[in-house]
């Protein structure tokens, strides 16, 4: 009679625990533990070889400084240009590296958005795609444990400022919120 | 035999204990997986991006219809000259000359004394990006001395020198300007040929 008092509060121990995980401190701390070391991702942003250099590479919070950049004359080292009409184009190269741990996926999504919406006269571009503040698929097949090159542009009306153009001679900024999904 | 029995109760108990505390552990496993395999795991980054945008402008040159063809043109937007051969060729005081070479057997003094010239319009356009300003000042000199008795001029003004010189201060943007640059021989020269490089210089107003 004994034992099955016993069994019957071990019962209903294991019921309560079961019903109310979420309330039960034991609960949680099994749920950090599998998301911390079971299955995670961690992305790095470095400096690319062909690219501007980043400052705080190596980091998943990075800068990346065109520098003083215009329509015609000299670019900064690992800028280039294309002309077009009425914009141009300033590109340079930047590496993501995104480690995974206990997940079996073997390549992940990328993804990008801008924090807040571009500077007038200017469209940021990730790889063939226009940023907003809209997350998109930058892509889907990336590969875990190396650096993996995207192109970032920034194409820049010619116009003046005040007429659809940038404002010149002040530094101009955004940021990209990047984030990559196992597949 | 009593103790036997209560033995075997107490293993029985154990056992079943055992298969509660599985079930219990199984029942917290069933409860918290499903919260994590709900997403696919994801980690995220944040590049800021920053640019300073100046003005700047483009220097081109272009053949002018009317004149002699521009060769060996090399536009450039790096910041590097633009540069482009206007080429005479044979010409004549008197007698015939190339297409778009006009002959001035009495060039202004200003650019030559006892002398002839030859002249040729040369279009410029300078093509502004991200400014504000409405026209633009050219001015022009020679790279070098002339060093043969020849005396050079664009738009009529003075001859050249090493000093840039004012050509216009009211240059248009956009458009293909033509400008005559004009070559003076002195009579007194020999057949021979003369090859000088003209510096143009523009600056936004």
């Amino acid at each position: 009679m004994n034992t099955r008092l016993r069994i019957l509060g071990i019962l209903s121990l294991a019921a309560f625990l079961a019903a109310v995980p979420l309330r039960a401190q034991t609960a949680s701390g099994t749920l950090n533990v599998t998301l911390q070391n079971g299955s995670g991702l961690l992305m790095v942003l470095n400096s690319d070889s062909s690219g501007v250099t980043l400052t705080n590479g190596g980091t998943s919070a990075a800068t990346l400084a065109f520098g003083t950049v215009g329509a015609y004359g000299t670019l900064p080292t690992n800028v280039t240009r294309t002309n077009q009409t009425t914009t141009f184009t300033i590109s340079t190269y930047f590496d993501v590296n995104v480690q995974d741990s206990g997940i079996t996926s073997s390549n992940y999504t990328l993804s990008a958005k801008l924090a807040t919406a571009a500077p007038t006269g200017v469209t940021i571009q990730l790889g063939s795609v226009t940023l907003t503040t809209t997350s998109q698929n930058i892509s889907t097949t990336n590969a875990y444990g190396t650096n993996v090159q995207e192109t970032l542009s920034a194409v820049i009306s010619t116009a003046a400022a005040g007429s659809g153009g940038p404002t010149t001679g002040t530094q101009l900024t955004d940021t990209i919120n990047l984030v990559a999904t196992s597949n | 035999m009593k103790g036997t029995e209560t033995t075997m109760n107490l293993l029985r108990n154990t056992h079943s204990q055992r298969l509660l505390l599985a079930a219990a552990t199984l029942l917290l496993f069933v409860a918290a997986s499903p919260l994590a395999h709900a997403t696919n795991p994801s980690a995220s980054g944040n590049l800021t991006v920053t640019a300073t945008v100046n003005s700047s402008l483009a220097f081109q040159f272009v053949s002018d219809g009317s004149g002699v063809a521009l060769s060996s043109i090399t536009n450039t937007t790096n910041g590097s000259a633009s540069t482009a051969t206007l080429n005479f060729n044979g010409v004549n005081e008197y007698g015939s000359n190339p297409g778009g070479v006009t002959v001035n057997t009495a060039p202004a003094s200003t650019l030559c004394s006892s002398c002839w010239s030859v002249s040729s319009p040369v279009d410029i356009d300078i093509v502004q990006a991200n400014g504000g300003s409405s026209n633009y000042t050219l001015k022009a000199s020679l790279q070098a001395a002339a060093s043969n008795g020849e005396s050079l001029s664009v738009n009529g003004g003075t001859a050249l020198s090493t000093t840039p010189a004012q050509v216009t201060a009211t240059g248009a943007y956009g458009t293909a300007a033509a400008y005559t640059v004009s070559l003076g021989i002195p009579n007194t020269s020999t057949a021979g040929s003369f090859s000088d490089v003209i510096v143009f210089s523009v600056v936004a107003n």
